[in-house]
């Protein structure tokens, strides 16, 4: 297992925002994080990084414990907003996605010919080797998050966490996008975790689901999702009305929020 | 008004305090420039101004007890720096952590002023600098800071880039943010002493961001807006300096409309052409 949780625990302000939550990932695999809004799906992936603190439980990274963990080069992560400080922040596209080579690297870093190389090499595989002059702040929303995808991926991390990615991008760019996600897990063997509002996507790219509210009200294969007893009493007759019986990969497929 | 336009340039370099002045100057502002562009970038523009009026009490204080200011200076500013990021992750915003302390640092300046026999020439001279003034020691103290303070960031260059981008996900990436940022704000204390002697207590704040802003309208990426705010920063000191010895100019004030007036030019320029 790459991923392994165990009865976390995150609070904040003595509120409960997780509660209880496992889980494991195994190498390979496409789990799709889902759940309405304010069930804790940013703050579990803040804390599997991480970036906020926990309240009581364990996360093994790699089969190390979570504050052990050093060898950040094995995990990519796209943040929910593609967010940059100004939009005449100076940097162009290539320093921006060379930044990801930091990771896991002793200090100090020095950046190298081999460094220009995998940034080359992974603007080419993500189709977006005409940006690596341009400057950050003059990209569309689309191209910036693509960007930002190369940053994650330049490292060639085994593990790619994805957080509500597509908020800011148009249908098209969000469907584009979608597929360089499924084909780097499909040809790469990149394992996804990826946070969504869009359960039918998840439906149709994901193999396993987390359904989150806070604490899990579901995890398993896609496949029992519809059938598990546990989203049955979740949604009453919503879930086959609204989730599963009107999918046919064109339909919609939103949880009620 | 009094010139000494007539002096020829090759003479006026064979002056002691003004090959000291220039010497000092040009580190001391390519500092400033490079540090500078982090500081805004960061969102920390305002801690220069900050750290300059802890500077101001602390030089009361050192002239009341009669000890060296700059030495005094840095471990204190140091200190007050890290206090200013405690207090913003803790007990409030950071801007208001940097309005407590500035006002302390000048009602600290003032009292000992006032107790020591009011405002004297010494604590003039550090509230609008007096780089045609700087000694040899600290000329070399100048350098050598300078120096380290750059180092320090070329070797740190990486995560004060991802830091600086993106803290949050600097963190993803391994970086220890908080240590990057104490570090960052070493850097910036010890500039913004060093920036007093220059254009003082009143005026450090600009050598640290005009240069940086006047850089981002027209750099085409990180490493050249660095070099540029640099060159300006250094620029604007040399012309400053010169100014100020021809046209018996007040060099900090100097320096500063300078600043201004690249800035001027560097905005027009990209609204010309669009950059």
């Amino acid at each position: 297992m790459i991923l392994n949780v165990h009865n976390l625990v995150v609070r904040h302000q003595n509120t409960p925002v997780l509660e209880g939550i496992s889980f494991t990932v195994a190498a390979g695999d496409y789990l799709g994080i889902v759940g309405p809004n304010g069930s804790g799906k940013t703050t579990l992936v803040r804390a599997l990084l991480g970036l906020v603190e926990t309240d009581a439980g364990t996360i093994e990274l790699f089969g190390q414990p979570q504050p052990e963990f050093r060898q950040w080069n094995r995990i990519g992560y796209l943040p929910q907003f593609s967010r940059i400080p100004t939009h005449r922040f100076p940097a162009k596209v290539h320093e921006i996605v060379a930044m990801g080579l930091r990771a896991g690297k002793p200090f100090p870093h020095w950046p190298s010919h081999n460094d220009d190389q995998a940034v080359d090499l992974t603007l080419d595989l993500l189709g977006i080797a005409d940006l690596r002059d341009r400057l950050i702040g003059r990209l569309s929303g689309g191209q910036r998050q693509r960007v930002f995808l190369a940053r994650a991926l330049v490292a060639q991390p085994e593990l790619l966490i994805l957080d509500e990615p597509v908020v800011a991008l148009d249908p098209q760019s969000r469907e584009r996008f979608y597929e360089t996600i499924a084909q780097l897990n499909r040809d790469r063997q990149v394992t996804i975790l990826m946070v969504s509002h869009d359960m039918a996507t998840m439906h149709d790219y994901a193999r396993t689901l987390l359904y989150l509210d806070r604490r899990v009200v579901f995890v398993g294969a896609l496949a029992s999702f519809c059938k598990s007893e546990a989203m049955q009493t979740y949604f009453g007759g919503a879930l086959q009305h609204m989730i599963c019986g009107q999918h046919h990969g064109h339909e919609p497929l939103n949880p009620p929020a | 008004m009094d010139t000494n336009l007539s002096i020829p340039l090759l003479d006026i370099l064979q002056y002691g305090f003004m090959q000291r002045a220039l010497l000092a100057g040009t580190f001391i502002a390519g500092t400033c420039g490079v540090l500078g562009l982090f500081l805004v970038l960061r969102r920390f523009s305002m801690i220069g101004d900050g750290l300059a009026h802890v500077s101001f009490g602390v030089i009361g204080l050192a002239l009341f007890l009669g000890m060296a200011p700059l030495q005094l200076a840095v471990p204190l500013v140091v200190a007050a720096s890290w206090l200013i990021l405690w207090l913003s992750r803790t007990a409030m915003h950071g801007d208001a952590a940097i309005g407590i302390l500035s006002a302390v640092g000048v009602a600290v300046g003032v009292l000992f002023a006032s107790i020591g026999g009011g405002f004297n020439v010494d604590l003039f001279g550090y509230l609008f600098g007096d780089i045609l003034a700087v000694t040899r020691v600290e000329t070399i103290g100048a350098v050598i800071l300078s120096l380290l303070v750059l180092g320090v960031t070329i070797l740190f260059y990486s995560d004060l880039f991802a830091v600086t981008f993106d803290p949050d996900n600097a963190r993803a990436l391994g970086i220890r943010v908080p240590l990057i940022e104490h570090i960052l704000l070493v850097a910036a204390s010890i500039t913004v002493v060093l920036g007093i002697k220059v254009v003082g207590t009143m005026l450090v704040s600009s050598l640290l961001v005009f240069p940086a802003v006047t850089a981002l309208q027209v750099a085409r990426g990180f490493r050249s807006a660095l070099i540029l705010s640099a060159l300006q920063a250094i620029t604007s000191v040399i012309a400053g300096v010169m100014a100020a010895f021809w046209f018996d100019l007040p060099a900090g004030a100097t320096i500063v409309l300078i600043n201004l007036a690249c800035f001027m030019a560097a905005l027009a320029l990209s609204r010309l052409f669009r950059w």
